[in-house]
């Protein structure tokens, strides 16, 4: 495994007295596609969540462990400096609704200070669109709200916005879970490129077996807030070694 | 383990508590201001000026009394204020307002839910809307040169000619200008209010409950029955919020209580309110001694009312619950 | 027939006839002020909205125009008051919904929403016009402010708390400072909302009478004389007017009382337009 972006140590979150994660040690290579799989329940959007701090936003949350994200420790670290390493893409589409589809992905960059000038930010939003395989369909429509695109379309300008802020590591908690499948073949493709050409390192939480199989370098298997088994995606779709994997795997969950 | 807050979280948790607080503050201020303002008169006529019905403002400052024992009858000599009469009038105007206003409600509700058309629904919606933000003093204007001499020509004269036997009836009107006017005014400005509240808890009755009782065989009125029993908190939070919105109307109210100073079972009388003897005297309440005082311990009673008789609604109100 | 049948054939009878007594009134109120008032307004034309009220001996009414002005400038100094302080007030119990702050902010609110409102007048009185020892606009303004700021409040949190977290949590995954989530999201999704808060506090501050009584107090000779000088208000010279002997100032009365009622039913159309479903 090469050097890790993410790394935990015995991480442990409890949310109002209730243990959600239970001590995960795990190392998130660089550079790679991972998928967190698991059932619903299993821990798996707490763990994203955490890595950007976006769970600190819970009441009653309880974090502890260690977290080193290209070797820093993140609860050192200024909230804000943390989010900001991550680009992250939610279950359901949530482009913001009052703004334009051009803004909503040049929020991200402005926000972040990526653009020096106008110039800059106009190229920023459309190289965003481009990757995320959605320029093609917006271009003349800049201007318009978001919520004339369809469902697919605005995941894919979520994930436009999370790019074009610039972020070492995209985090993408179920991305396709209510999305049609030409959609979600989109934005497979998407990532899948974006790994390519750009070296993104990036999380991938799916309850899809297939979804993981068909994207991911490498697999990890939570269940019941702990990781029951981890590996490149090759030799975990072939032969897990643990049974909850591989009756994942078989879709039997 | 609890991460460090960053700076700029501090400085906006300030900044926003800051507007917070003086909410705060007001609501004190509105209570010590009253309180300080009464404080003299208190201690001067004490529990008296609240069971009293004397109103005699004058240049010689009232007799000092035993500021805990409660009198009926004031000194002999000198000014003094008295604001039982006051307290009378806002019951018995508010306590009006209520029994008609209480009926408009329970039957505007039923209506609403469960009698009228979508179209004619969402009509009598809109009618309730508007009439909850009218501005107040187009009541009174209304209830002055309308409503007050109507009641007094067709419901007032009559009643008083074939009932006067019952004390309720025994005046005579003189005019349209009565507590009893201000009453009636007062049950069409709460009755949207009241309206509100009912309505809510009773859309919030679950649909499984509702179809329930339609299983049964019910007809409609045993149905409308049923349901308002499960809702009886919210109507008698209404009847407290409807009391305290009442009791704390002034501009329609001083135009049609007929501002005296009276007391009695009578409803045909005019009388004042707390807040229409603070609303007519306080201009010349300046001029004489302990009066302006006075008014504020009006004030006073008409705030700690208001503030009691909403917390016990609000409370009711959450006991509504499916 | 059944008895219980009948019961419920009179009791349908009873609930529609009472619920349509109920809101006779509004409808006789309107046409009645309209009545009394619009000839009053036709005969006087531009002059009823542009001249000071005439001497009691005249014979014409003159104008409204101290009201008129009055009105305006305190109900918007009122609301550039109210509006910021009471919509920071509701971010803070949205942004910290467990605080103990929080909780006292909505008792209070929720009291001063039913506080009758001539002591918010007697407040400033006390505050205001006896330490200076003259009535003013401006204490006008700041009572109306009172008045409106538990309103703005109570419509503000439930705009803002009606604001999808998703939104709110994909802000924070931008790297969007606390401040900056608030006024570049939650604050901007949530504004339809907001705006209508603030017209139903803007209908309450410019219907109100008593709590000018003591502050703004009235003025009659001069349209307006600054924010510290006593001042009129529409509902309040309705109020003194009518209570008149004079037929002229009563005439100016009715007729004031229908440019409230025209006005009234101009911001009940707005806040209604903004009521209409807000698209996320």
């Amino acid at each position: 495994m090469v050097s890790p972006a993410v790394e935990t140590r015995e991480l442990r979150v409890r949310i109002s007295g209730r243990d959600i994660l239970k001590g995960v040690n795990l190392r998130v290579p660089e550079g790679a596609i991972t998928a967190i799989m698991g059932p619903s329940g299993s821990g798996k959007t707490t763990f994203l969540k955490v890595l950007n701090r976006l769970i600190e936003l819970i009441d009653g949350v309880e974090v502890s462990g260690e977290v080193r994200v290209f070797g820093s420790n993140i609860f050192d670290m200024d909230v804000y400096t943390v989010r900001r390493m991550f680009g992250m893409v939610f279950q359901n589409p949530n482009p913001f609704p009052h703004m334009s589809i051009y803004d909503n992905v040049a929020i991200g960059a402005r926000i972040n200070r990526v653009a020096r000038s106008r110039e800059e930010l106009d190229r920023i939003v459309r190289w965003a669109l481009e990757k995320a395989m959605l320029w093609d369909e917006v271009k003349n429509r800049l201007r318009d709200p978001p919520w004339r695109l369809s469902g697919g379309q605005q995941q894919r300008l979520c994930l436009a916005r999370a790019l074009a802020m610039k972020p070492r590591i995209l985090l993408l908690d179920e991305p396709t879970a209510n999305i049609d499948p030409v959609n979600t073949a989109k934005l497979e493709e998407a990532l899948r490129a974006l790994r390519r050409d750009e070296g993104m390192t990036i999380l991938l939480v799916t309850h899809m077996p297939h979804q993981a199989v068909r994207v991911s370098d490498y697999i990890v298997m939570f269940y019941d807030g702990m990781v029951v088994e981890e590996g490149p995606t090759s030799e975990i779709a072939l032969n897990p070694a643990n049974e909850i994997t591989r009756r994942f795997l078989r879709g039997e969950m | 383990m609890t991460p460090r807050r960053p700076l700029h979280d501090i400085i906006v948790f300030y900044s926003l508590a800051l507007p917070a607080s003086l909410i705060i503050l007001i609501l004190l201020l509105l209570l010590l201001s009253q309180l300080g303002v009464a404080i003299p008169v208190l201690g001067v006529q004490g529990i008296s000026t609240y069971t009293t019905t004397v109103w005699r403002p004058s240049y010689e400052p009232p007799q000092q009394t035993i500021i805990w024992l409660p009198m009926l009858e004031p000194p002999e000599r000198g000014a003094w204020y008295g604001l039982l009469p006051a307290i009378w009038g806002t019951l018995v105007s508010a306590i009006t307002a209520i029994i008609l206003g209480l009926t408009f409600t329970i039957a505007l509700v039923v209506f609403i839910e469960e009698i009228a058309p979508r179209r004619v629904r969402e009509v009598f919606s809109t009618i309730v809307d508007l009439m909850a933000g009218l501005p107040t003093v187009l009541y009174g204007v209304w209830g002055l040169a309308f409503l007050g001499p109507l009641l007094h020509r067709y419901f007032m004269d009559p009643v008083h000619s074939y009932l006067g036997i019952i004390p309720l009836f025994s005046c005579e009107p003189l005019s349209g200008a009565t507590v009893f006017t201000a009453g009636v005014l007062l049950s069409i400005m709460i009755t949207p209010f009241m309206v509100a509240l009912v309505q809510e808890s009773y859309r919030s009755i679950p649909f499984t409950l509702k179809e329930a009782a339609w299983s049964l065989g019910m007809t409609r009125f045993e149905y409308v029955r049923l349901n308002l029993s499960m809702i009886l908190p919210s109507i008698a939070s209404a009847i407290l919020l409807g009391f305290g919105r009442a009791s704390s109307e002034t501009a329609a109210v001083t135009l049609v209580v007929g501002n005296a100073v009276n007391i009695g079972f009578c409803i045909f009388t005019p009388a004042y309110t707390i807040s229409s003897l603070i609303a007519n005297q306080f201009t010349e309440s300046q001029d004489f001694p302990y009066m302006l005082n006075a008014l504020f311990a009006g004030g006073l009673i008409l705030l700690v009312i208001g503030l009691v008789v909403n917390s016990i609604g609000i409370i009711l109100l959450r006991r509504v619950r499916f | 027939m059944d008895d219980r049948f009948l019961v419920d054939r009179v009791f349908t009878v009873i609930v529609v006839v009472i619920a349509i007594i109920a809101i006779l009134p509004i409808f006789h109120i309107i046409a009645y002020i309209t009545w009394r008032g619009l000839p009053i307004v036709i005969d006087n034309g531009l002059s009823f909205f542009t001249d000071v009220p005439a001497a009691v001996v005249a014979e014409k009414p003159g104008g409204i125009a101290p009201a008129l002005a009055g009105t305006a400038f305190m109900t918007i100094t009122a609301t550039l008051i109210a509006v910021p302080l009471a919509t920071l007030a509701a971010i803070f119990s949205v942004e910290y919904p467990n605080h103990v702050l929080t909780k006292a902010v909505r008792v209070t609110s929720r009291s001063l929403l039913e506080v009758a409102t001539i002591l918010i007048g007697m407040l400033i009185f006390v505050l205001l016009v006896l330490p200076t020892g003259r009535f003013t606009a401006l204490a006008g303004s700041l009572a109306l402010a009172i008045v409106m700021i538990p309103y703005v409040y109570t419509y503000a949190e439930l705009a803002l708390i009606s604001v999808p977290k998703t939104y709110i949590e994909a802000a924070y995954a931008l790297g969007m400072k606390r401040a900056q989530v608030i006024f570049y999201v939650t604050v901007r999704v949530a504004r339809r909302g907001l705006a209508r808060g603030i017209a139903i506090a803007v209908t309450k501050a410019m219907g109100e009478t008593a709590p000018l009584l003591f502050t703004a107090f009235g003025a009659r000779s001069v349209i307006f004389g600054g924010p510290f000088e006593p001042a009129d208000a529409l509902p309040l010279m309705v109020f003194q007017f009518i209570q008149t002997g004079y037929d002229n100032w009563r005439a100016l009365a009715w007729g004031g009382a229908f440019t409230l009622l025209v006005l009234y039913l101009l911001l009940f159309i707005i806040a209604r337009i903004l009521v209409k479903e807000v698209r996320y």
